[in-house]
């Protein structure tokens, strides 16, 4: 496993520079820059120039980037430009509420998904079936902000037994920190949960198709067992990867969510930069959501490997 | 109980009393799959089931098991297990059968285990799904594997204690029909149903397994009903045989009556389209004329009767019922109205082909020239062993061959021993990576791009799989037009579907079969469509890679008796590969015996059956399956 492991790094540091690059070079085509968005509507050339001078933005391209990734590697994030204070602890702020929303959607996504699609597989009731297939396509029909608006309307301002938005924190009060974060990520996860269960729900109808399974029912293996031994450890592999790519789904999902329940994460910090043309918060931003991505991936990969021998012996 | 057979002393153990099972097909009709099948089998016996595909063996086997697939369901008779009627047990009573009173194993054993589990998991689920009602020290996860290991050792499978812990896919197809027996064999079921075991296996393989199969039925008495088509494997290991056709049991009795002197017109059809090892190369195979019944229409009178020489009004109109033949009480049963009739004993009889042996050959040649020739051929596959090191894998080690026009040479070997790697030199599918290949005398081993489109005409391919190898979206007559279009000289498309049609009548087809897709065509028909197209660039050579591999008896003799006719007529040259050597033998005028990329022995076809050299060459001939041991005339 170790040696899977380490064959896979490279290509993930190549993605990671690639990515780097192509962050770097997009916020420079986006028109207007960053001292001319600084230096307010009414400066002067001059005043423009000296700020661009200040940031080091009037240095060639490459040397620019080459500053970057130096600080990046020494742990110097340094100041932000417009947003205020320094650009680690805006953006250590806003990452610990969403990795929260999306490690809570996360886990909805495989309990919702994992229902859904053992109950539609195997459920010998037609009306659990149709239940079942009428959620799955509901939940990807209806996009993440209508199920939010909903959600709000019914369970916190109807019945008012969850909270509406906002955070508390989740080690300053986890009871009620839970209470604000369920509807977000069940907003969240829903769209995910339903593309988990279908593909879990076809993925273990063709495992009971295949002839492994006629050979455990001649043998007299329970229906219980055929599902959870035999089945389900052929139908979940290829499943893995798909959360595993949900998840980047939910981490760019999470950002739209956190305006929707005012959840202070880095979806805010992410809009106010863009905004302020704040190359460095917007810059780390994205290079620290893509690495997260990678290192889902890799974690995928692995545990994808090691459910399924076929992999680990290539 | 009463015994109805005063034959034996034995009480049946598995009563099967007037089977039907319907499937709904996917437009709603229903199709009657099984129909009044009757079947006995006493402990410790070994009962055979044979006939074609689709006469409903697996269907018998699944419906025995309640595991028919979800389309099909018991429509009448009983299945009676002991004294038990399974077909009205629950679902939870069924789980204590299966397994535990009867076991199953099926065709396919590179699928039939679970990839994702090791072995000794797979064995370990089995010997636990009974450990309540079976064995109580089963209950204990340590005796479980103590018993895993002995089952392992029990069918042959070296260092078990070791691969216990290994996947599936660290073991050869063989072997895991030997995991399968052991998982099948864990709870001593008192019958064992294998369902085509060694189909899918090679020719010595499949030899092993059997033995295997008869020693388990000795040393534990389990009572084994075996299903395959293959009637020298009947011979060698059955102590009764039942034939099946159109969905019921057509004769009944022990295994050297009904090989021996078959009564019904069916039965004696089959036996006849089985080829013989022993007989001489030239020997024309008998195939049984039309197809099999539509089992979606109801059965009028007797189903063989369209296909039947004895067939008379009565056969059209009153179906026969499985009665006693003779006095003998019921040791010997057949569904006929006129069994032993007088056309049977007509049918088998071998025709010699007109053409004699290697006649065709010396008179062809102009000038001494073959039509193709190869020398030192060598083709290597990239293979990284552990560690990284380069070790290839010599696929093609070093052959030499010459064909003459109007010739046949037989290839035979076990899978893996280069057999269709060659084949797709010979036709240029990929190059070689040494050696010389010659057509007409002139150098085609690297030929330019140009050449090379005139050289893939010249040389054509017909392949294992008819289902895999046509396209299943286009016509027929497209797939055939497709060589023309691509050659040249057919743009017009009047004269194309012109030329489809006659192809069509050429391999024995109507031309109206042009507008129908391959769903619409049966095994053998596929075949033939395959056929037509591989002769529509008008080639001098044709490839044959295990052409009839997929199809039965009755059948293979059709397409193979097609392709020495086309031989004939076309003054074709042939590659004939297969690893059955009694029809490599009758087909070919000059047999190769391949083995790990090289040809061990190569001879006339008869000299090479007859008084091989090799002891590679004795090995492969005494694995292959007699049906019977025939009187020395044939
Ligand atoms: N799942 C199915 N759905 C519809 N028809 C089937 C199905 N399985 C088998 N049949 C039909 O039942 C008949 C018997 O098939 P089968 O038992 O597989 O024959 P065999 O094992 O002798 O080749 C065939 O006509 C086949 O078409
Ligand atoms: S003789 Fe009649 S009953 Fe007997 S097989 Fe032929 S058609 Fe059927
Ligand atoms: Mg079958």
């Amino acid at each position: 496993m170790g040696r899977y492991l380490l064959k896979r790094i490279p290509s993930a540091l190549v993605v990671l520079v690639i990515a780097s690059v192509v962050v770097f070079g997009i916020l420079r085509l986006v028109p207007g820059d960053a001292a001319t968005a600084l230096a307010g509507p009414d400066a002067s050339e001059e005043s423009v120039a000296a700020i661009r001078r200040q940031l080091g933005l009037d240095q060639a391209l490459a040397v620019q980037y080459v500053h970057w990734i130096g600080d990046l590697l020494r742990g110097d994030l340094g100041p932000s430009y417009a947003v205020g204070g320094e650009v680690a602890d805006l953006i250590g702020e806003g990452f610990g509420a969403t990795v929260e929303l999306t490690l809570g959607a996360l886990l909805l996504t495989i309990a919702i998904g994992l229902a859904l699609g053992v109950l539609g597989a195997t459920s010998r009731r037609r009306s659990v079936r149709g239940v079942v297939q009428a959620l799955t396509t509901g939940a990807l029909a209806v996009p993440p902000f209508v199920t939010g608006v909903l959600l709000v309307l019914v369970l916190a301002v109807g019945f008012a037994v969850l909270p509406s938005g906002g955070r508390v924190g989740l080690f300053e009060a986890p009871d009620l920190e839970l209470q604000y974060l369920l509807l977000p990520a069940l907003c969240l996860a829903l769209p995910s949960a339903a593309v988990v269960g279908r593909y879990l729900k076809d993925s273990l109808q063709q495992a009971f198709s295949e002839d492994y399974i006629r050979t455990a029912t001649a043998a007299g293996v329970s229906r219980r067992r055929l599902l959870w031994r035999h089945a389900l450890p052929n139908a979940l592999p290829p499943v893995v990867t798909l959360i595993g790519m949900q998840t980047g789904q939910l981490l760019g999902g999470a950002v739209l969510v956190e305006a929707i329940f005012a959840w202070p994460g880095l979806g805010q910090l992410a809009e106010t930069g863009l905004t302020a043309r704040d190359y460095p918060v917007v810059q780390d931003l994205l290079l620290l959501l893509v690495t997260v991505f990678v290192l889902v991936q890799l974690l995928t990969d692995v545990v994808h490997a090691w459910l399924d021998p076929r992999i680990r012996w290539e | 109980m009463t015994a109805t057979t005063p034959a034996s002393l034995e009480p049946a153990l598995l009563e099967v009393r007037g089977l039907g099972v319907d499937f709904t097909a996917p437009d709603g009709s229903p199709v009657h799959g099984v129909r009044g099948v009757d079947l006995t089998l006493r402990r410790g016996e070994t009962v055979a089931v044979v006939g074609e595909s689709g006469s409903g063996k697996s269907t018998t086997a699944l419906a025995l098991m309640r595991m028919l697939p979800g389309n099909g369901r018991i429509v009448s008779g009983s299945v009676r297990l002991d004294r038990t009627d399974l077909t009205t047990l629950g679902e939870d009573e069924l789980r204590t059968v299966r397994g535990a009173r009867i076991g199953m194993i099926f065709q396919d054993p590179m699928t039939s285990l679970n990839p994702v589990l090791t072995i000794g998991r797979q064995l370990d689920e089995v010997l636990r799904a009974h450990a309540r009602e079976h064995d109580a020290g089963h209950r204990d996860r340590r005796a479980r594997r103590r018993r895993a290991q002995e089952l392992l050792e029990l069918v042959g499978i070296p260092d078990p204690a070791r691969r216990l812990d290994d996947h599936p896919h660290q073991f050869s197809g063989g072997q895991r029909q030997r995991i399968l027996i052991a998982m099948a064999l864990a709870n001593e079921p008192d019958v064992l149903i294998a369902d085509e075991p060694t189909t899918a296996l090679d020719a010595t393989v499949q030899e092993q397994i059997l033995q295997l199969l008869a020693e388990l039925n000795e040393k534990t008495g389990t009572a084994l009903l075996l299903i395959t088509h293959n009637l020298g494997v009947v011979a060698r290991s059955c102590d009764r045989v039942l034939v099946m056709y159109g969905g019921t049991v057509v004769e009944d009795g022990a295994t050297a009556d009904v090989l021996g002197s078959p009564r019904h017109p069916y039965s004696a059809g089959l036996l006849a389209a089985v080829p013989r090892l022993s007989s001489p190369s030239g020997t024309r195979l008998y195939g049984i004329p039309g197809s099999p019944p539509d089992l979606s229409l109801p059965v009028v009178g007797c189903a063989f009767a369209a296909r039947c020489p004895s067939a008379d009004a009565e056969c059209g109109t009153v179906p026969p019922p499985l009665v006693a033949d003779g006095g003998a009480a019921d040791v010997r049963r057949v569904a006929c109205h006129h069994p032993g009739g007088s056309g049977v004993t007509e049918v088998p009889r071998r025709v010699p082909s007109e053409v004699p042996v290697g006649a065709a050959r010396t008179d062809t040649v102009d000038g001494g020239a073959p039509l193709l020739e190869a020398t030192g051929l060598r083709k290597e596959f990239g293979r990284r062993a552990r560690g990284g090191r380069r070790d290839p894998l010599v696929a093609v080690d070093g052959v030499d061959l010459r064909l003459d026009a109007g010739e046949t040479l037989g290839i035979v070997g076990e899978s893996g021993s280069g057999k269709s790697t060659l084949a797709r030199i010979l036709v240029h599918a990929h190059p070689a990576d040494a050696g010389v290949l010659k057509l007409r005398g002139s150098d085609v081993t690297r030929p330019s791009r140009a050449a090379l489109r005139a050289l893939r005409q010249e040389v054509q391919m017909v392949f294992q799989d008819p289902y895999a190898s046509l396209n299943p979206r286009m016509t027929a007559g497209r797939i055939i037009a497709e060589p023309l279009l691509a050659r040249g000289g057919f743009e017009d498309r009047a004269a194309r579907r012109r030329r489809v049609g006659e192809l069509l009548t050429q391999v024995g087809l109507d031309p109206s079969a042009a507008d129908r897709r391959p769903r619409a065509f049966s095994g053998g028909q596929r075949q033939r469509i395959g056929i037509a197209r591989a002769l529509a660039p008008e080639p001098s050579v044709l490839v044959c890679d295990e052409p009839v591999a997929a199809l039965d008896v009755s059948v293979q003799a059709q397409i193979i008796n097609l392709l020495t006719d086309l031989q004939r007529e076309l003054g074709l040259a042939l590659v004939f590969i297969a690893h059955d050597l009694a029809v490599v033998r009758q087909v070919s005028h000059r047999i190769a015996v391949m083995r790990h990329g090289r040809f061990v022995e190569t001879g006339r076809a008869d000299d090479l059956c007859d008084s091989p050299r090799e002891p590679y060459t004795r090995a492969l001939l005494a694995a292959a399956p007699e049906p019977v041991r025939v009187p020395a005339a044939a």
